[in-house]
């Protein structure tokens, strides 16, 4: 489904008006993105879909402190980071082997900012921290690139197929793909002209 | 060359992980109505600028003095009735009686009584719904205090924000929910609670310490203080009049995955999907034509009749599959 609002602004003023359409936007786009970075964080689904929760609801209660200085998910992700704190808080466990590639300043900013790199993209290893950087670079490209990406390359689907999916033709549905392989690119390359070590301790 | 790469890519990491289907319905409603409240409270605080700035506009025109509005003396209504059956009354603070109507609101220290054959459904301020079966009176004392003087009700906190407590007080005890759907019965006798879902404490069933009551349990206390707890089931007989006093579903939803989201949480069934599949398409499917005016059981039935799907309900578990022809 396109999104009906395209930009933050517009969708923030849209939940607080009681658009309906809006909360759908919010909350489809939001919640699995929220979910995922948490897992990434805590390793425990359980855990990861009740902290997002929290994190879908504590945004809707300061929804009126968003300025627009950060994309709406980023901003949620700060909350949602702060809610995984507190949990470490009131819960101390030990922290997961694999270090979280995108708390790193670098890459965090390269998600973030997705400004154009100037180098072409390595060949990439089949490795664990390669497959949730590429997963991480996916959910903070713009709705709906990094479901476009995935749906063609991962699940197969023809540009038809995705255009029904999409609400949209085949021709702009061939435009949106190539714009989301774009944005996925510079964002994969800024990660690597930062020289972002692939593998941590 | 660029675009394989990045196909490569993609394929080597697969499919995001999604979050599960239960977790994301329970999210999906809990946001939905704090969305709400959030909205109106925006409405309600526009209203109050205007209102400011009119009447300060009005004053400046006459003199340099500046109003305040006085602060709320206290919530003036603590529920509102979403559904009827039989008759209902309730008697409000100028001890009339009168007879309880859909979107009522219910102000604190009414009284709220059903008749024999009568139950009634209300949602809460505090985002929970509170059922009264035959013959049952409660009082609301406020937004998530009530008093249960004898009968039976069931509470869900499902709509509720996190954090925002009911208690329940009785001759016996006094219930306060955690994130629960349970009922209590309370006469002179005894007090029996049966928690569906979630867990409760029981305060006053035993000196100087609450009684946690979990998923799946119950506890009953008697006037001669004994306590007895055990296993309880969380679906079948004893929770039938819930699902019979359940307030409607929205008649504008036709998401297949929401309605059965809705029939589970009424019934006490945990939805299955069989496979990924199933839930893709249950997902995507759209019912033609509304359910309004069905009960929980009602649209199950309904819903096994009119949609491609095989439903197996065993021991409180509802698994959803496709029918495939090819099998």
């Amino acid at each position: 489904m396109q999104p009906q609002f395209e930009n933050d602004a517009d969708l923030v003023a849209a939940l607080l008006a009681g658009v309906p359409a809006a909360f759908e936007q919010y909350f489809h786009g939001s919640y699995p993105r929220l979910f995922r970075f948490a897992l990434r964080r805590l390793g425990r689904p359980e855990l990861a879909e009740e902290i997002a929760q929290e994190a879908i609801i504590k945004g809707l209660r300061r929804l009126s402190d968003f300025r627009g200085e950060a994309a709406l998910l980023t901003w949620l992700c700060t909350i949602c980071r702060s809610e995984i704190a507190m949990r470490r808080r009131r819960h101390p466990e030990p922290e997961p082997l694999q270090a979280v590639l995108e708390d790193d300043p670098g890459v965090r900013a390269a998600l973030e900012l997705l400004a154009d790199g100037p180098a072409e993209p390595e060949a990439m290893a089949h490795r664990a921290e390669t497959i949730a950087l590429v997963q991480s670079v996916l959910d903070f490209l713009p709705a709906p690139y990094g479901d476009a990406l995935e749906w063609k390359y991962v699940d197969g689907l023809t540009v038809a197929e995705l255009a029904v999916r999409l609400g949209r033709t085949e021709k702009a549905t061939e435009s949106l793909l190539t714009r989301a392989r774009d944005a996925f690119r510079r964002a994969a390359s800024d990660l690597f002209a930062e020289g972002v070590e692939l593998v941590r301790p | 060359m660029k675009e394989r790469l990045i196909e490569n890519a993609l394929r080597a990491a697969g499919r995001r992980p999604p979050p599960s289907e239960e977790a994301t319905q329970r999210a999906y409603q809990t946001a939905r109505e704090e969305w709400q409240r959030v909205v109106r409270r925006q409405t309600r605080g526009r209203r109050w600028l205007g209102m400011t700035g009119l009447l300060a506009a009005s004053v400046l025109a006459v003199a340099l003095i500046i109003a305040f509005w006085p602060a709320a003396p206290g919530p003036r209504i603590v529920a509102e009735v979403v559904r009827t059956q039989g008759v209902s009354n309730y008697r409000g603070r100028g001890h009339t009686t009168e007879v309880v109507r859909v979107r009522d609101a219910v102000p604190p220290g009414a009284v709220i009584e059903t008749a024999p054959q009568g139950r009634l459904a209300l949602r809460l301020t505090a985002g929970h719904s509170l059922r009264l079966d035959h013959a049952t009176r409660i009082v609301a004392v406020s937004p998530r205090e009530f008093r249960l003087e004898y009968g039976r009700i069931y509470v869900d906190s499902g709509d509720a924000a996190a954090g925002e407590s009911v208690r329940i007080d009785t001759t016996l005890a006094a219930i306060s929910d955690i994130g629960t759907q349970f009922q209590v019965s309370s006469s002179s006798a005894a007090l029996r609670v049966q928690v569906r879902d979630g867990a409760v404490t029981l305060s006053g069933a035993e000196a100087n310490s609450a009684v946690a009551v979990a998923t799946g349990e119950f506890a009953e206390l008697t006037a001669d203080r004994r306590l007895t707890r055990g296993a309880t089931d969380t679906f079948g007989t004893e929770w039938a009049w819930v699902a019979a006093a359940a307030p409607e579903l929205d008649a504008r939803e036709r998401r297949l995955d929401r309605i059965l989201a809705w029939v589970c949480r009424e019934l006490g069934f945990r939805l299955r999907y069989a496979d990924a599949r199933t839930r893709e398409m249950a997902v995507e499917v759209r019912l033609d034509g509304s359910l309004e005016g069905l009960s929980p059981q009602e649209s199950l039935e309904v819903l096994q009749r009119v949609t491609n799907f095989s439903y197996r309900q065993n021991a409180g578990v509802l698994t959803l599959e496709t029918l495939d022809a090819n099998r």
